[in-house]
């Protein structure tokens, strides 16, 4: 739990705390997608990763089974919403190259949510009498309520031997600071994983300035394995208050993912032919334009209208102040 | 004076959907057609009616368009409560969702659906979809389960090849009970052909209404398990011109869901 400067490079991150054999919890949602580090989880050609996850769309998980780094997902949904399907993940699952562990949403973030608080399950309402409590009897059980008596299902605990999320803003020790849209509560995820969490964030911020508003900070600095200034790195998915959704690029990035021949271009163009993050944005920009990703920026801003205060009180003030008193109670 | 040939299936779905909602109600809402059914409903008749996105809002205001999907930051815009997945889902678990508004790949007669697969078997499907997302869960918790889908025989089948979200399961009166869900279940599914119910007492797939121009029979046909029809059976209605113009130019207008056709005239 030392306190230390934790920045690096996506490089030194990825290759230092994800191995080869992971299990890795997948953080964002239809937002917050950790896009930059699934790039760089596939430029480093990591293998073997089984993947904790609710749902995840853009693609960035199905660019993951398209280059052969996973060969087990836990998860309710996946998608690239924008092309109508995960068209790697589809191909891979019908070859019989992954495996798939089914979930619902809730029934997932309950799992994230066990591991989050540290305890081997949590009983969760409404997988009794569908399929998914008979297939995926990895995750799932029916129990007794050993207090009702009632049948219930409890969702095993996930707890991913390392996290990856993308946050607004993190300092150098590690203290993760996020708002807005947050999707599949990524700090369930990176509290419950077992060596902590790598996070990409738009912004590096000083200390002092998540010390001024500590109920922001999603996951505190000894749980954090690396920080990495990216800026855009969730792109071509949302990042409430820096950039919106990019439906043009996942629409572009789908149409390869429907093609088994057409994929393998899109990683070399993409991703293995970029050095890192920095790379791809040119690229983008070299291909789209600025107007690209200009177009993907707030119009304008949205501060919250309530004036938060968390003032600051004088332990001075009781200097010399007497016991109070009253005829029952005596000094 | 609008004709059922200038309302393209879609905007069909979308404006029936609309129609079965109240108003003061919370409407747990799946990304596309139920968002659109939705937005049309608030515009309309059901102004207090408030929509929870999976991605964890309440509430929300729908000034800057229709989200794309359910992570849209559009969803989030203007929300009462902004918690995460796990947030919304504790909700319907504690009761306070009215309507689960989902959609499925495939239908069975007691409301089962299934969003799995197609086809094979679980471990080699023949087509593999995205899976469950939050919809298993909804039809669970939430208090009505409203589906929709397009009317086909592949859809509306007699057995489902998987139970992703739960219906009426084997139409046994305790089946929701003995599962501990939440919800009463089923309540609509909607097509582009047909509105259903489901009988009281036997739990079945009614009609309640089909398209104008059709018969009970044709949608009978469209069906591989056997409707039960509802004594007072009628012809859909059909939106207005004002409700075509909402749908077109308020919830969805780059027809991103509808995908409407241009009408020639």
């Amino acid at each position: 739990m030392s306190v230390r400067d934790k920045r690096m490079s996506i490089k030194d991150a990825v290759s230092r705390y994800v191995q080869d054999g992971d299990s890795v919890y997948y953080g964002g949602f239809q937002i917050m997608v950790p896009m930059a580090l699934t790039h760089e989880i596939i430029r480093q050609r990591k293998k073997n990763l089984t993947i904790f996850n609710a749902s995840t769309d853009v693609g960035g998980l199905d660019l993951l089974v398209a280059a052969g780094c996973v060969k087990e997902v836990h998860l309710a949904w996946a998608m690239n919403w924008y092309v109508k399907a995960p068209y790697a993940i589809r191909r891979a699952f019908q070859a019989g190259e992954i495996q798939r562990f089914d979930h619902s949403n809730f029934g997932a973030t309950t799992a994230l949510l066990a591991g989050f608080l540290g305890i081997p399950f949590v009983p969760v309402r409404g997988n009794i009498g569908t399929d998914i409590v008979k297939h995926n009897t990895a995750d799932l059980k029916i129990i007794e309520d050993p207090f009702s008596g009632e049948k219930i299902t409890v969702a095993r605990a996930w707890r991913a031997d390392v996290a990856i999320i993308h946050a607004q803003k993190a300092d150098p020790l590690g203290n993760v600071v996020a708002w807005g849209t947050r999707g599949v509560t990524d700090e369930f995820g990176a509290m419950g994983s077992k060596r902590g969490v790598i996070v990409t964030a738009e912004e590096i911020i000083d200390t002092e300035v998540v010390r001024s508003d500590p109920d922001r900070t999603i996951v505190p600095y000894f749980k954090t394995l690396a920080v990495v200034q990216c800026p855009w790195g969730a792109h071509p998915s949302a990042c409430r208050g820096y950039y919106g959704l990019d439906i043009r690029f996942c629409q572009y990035q789908g149409k390869y993912e429907r093609s088994a021949d057409l994929l393998p271009k899109f990683l070399d163009e993409w991703i293995y032919g970029c050095e890192d993050h920095d790379a791809y944005l040119k690229k983008y920009v070299q291909m789209f334009g600025r107007e690209g990703l200009d177009r993907l920026k707030p119009k304008s801003g949205f501060k919250p209208k309530l004036d938060i205060d968390y003032g600051y009180h004088d332990p001075a003030v009781w200097q010399g102040v007497p016991q109070y008193t009253d005829k029952y109670i005596r000094g | 004076m609008v004709t059922i040939a200038d309302v393209n299936p879609f905007e069909m779905i979308a404006y029936t959907g609309s129609r079965v909602l109240e108003d003061n109600t919370i409407i747990f809402v799946g990304t596309g057609l139920p968002i659109i059914a939705s937005m049309h409903a608030q515009l309309t008749h059901a102004p207090n009616a408030n929509l929870i996105f999976e991605a964890g809002s309440l509430a929300s205001m729908l000034e800057q368009g229709m989200p794309m999907s359910v992570g849209d930051t559009r969803a989030f815009r203007k929300a009462v409560f902004a918690k995460g997945l796990c947030a919304v889902f504790e909700l319907t678990q504690r009761g306070y969702s009215d309507y689960a508004f989902i959609g499925g790949a495939q239908v069975d007669m007691y409301g089962n659906i299934c969003s799995t697969y197609e086809g094979g078997t679980y471990a080699v499907p023949r087509v593999r979809f995205p899976g469950s997302g939050g919809a298993g869960a909804m039809a669970a918790n939430c208090e009505k389960t409203i589906a929709i889908m397009a009317l086909e025989k592949r859809r509306f089948v007699k057995k489902v090849d998987f139970i992703t979200s739960i219906g009426f399961g084997d139409g046994a009166p305790d089946y929701r009970e003995k599962a501990g869900v939440m919800g009463a279940g089923p309540y609509r599914v909607i097509t582009n052909q047909a509105l259903f119910g489901f009988d009281k007492d036997t739990r079945r797939m009614m009609l309640l209404e089909y398209l104008p121009g059709k018969s009970p029979e044709a949608i009978q046909d469209l069906v591989d398990f056997e409707l039960i029809i509802a004594p007072d059976v009628k012809e859909m209605a059909i939106p207005t011109e004002h409700d075509l113009m909402l749908l077109r130019t308020k919830c969805d207008p780059e027809g991103f869901f509808l995908k409407r056709k241009i009408v020639d005239k």
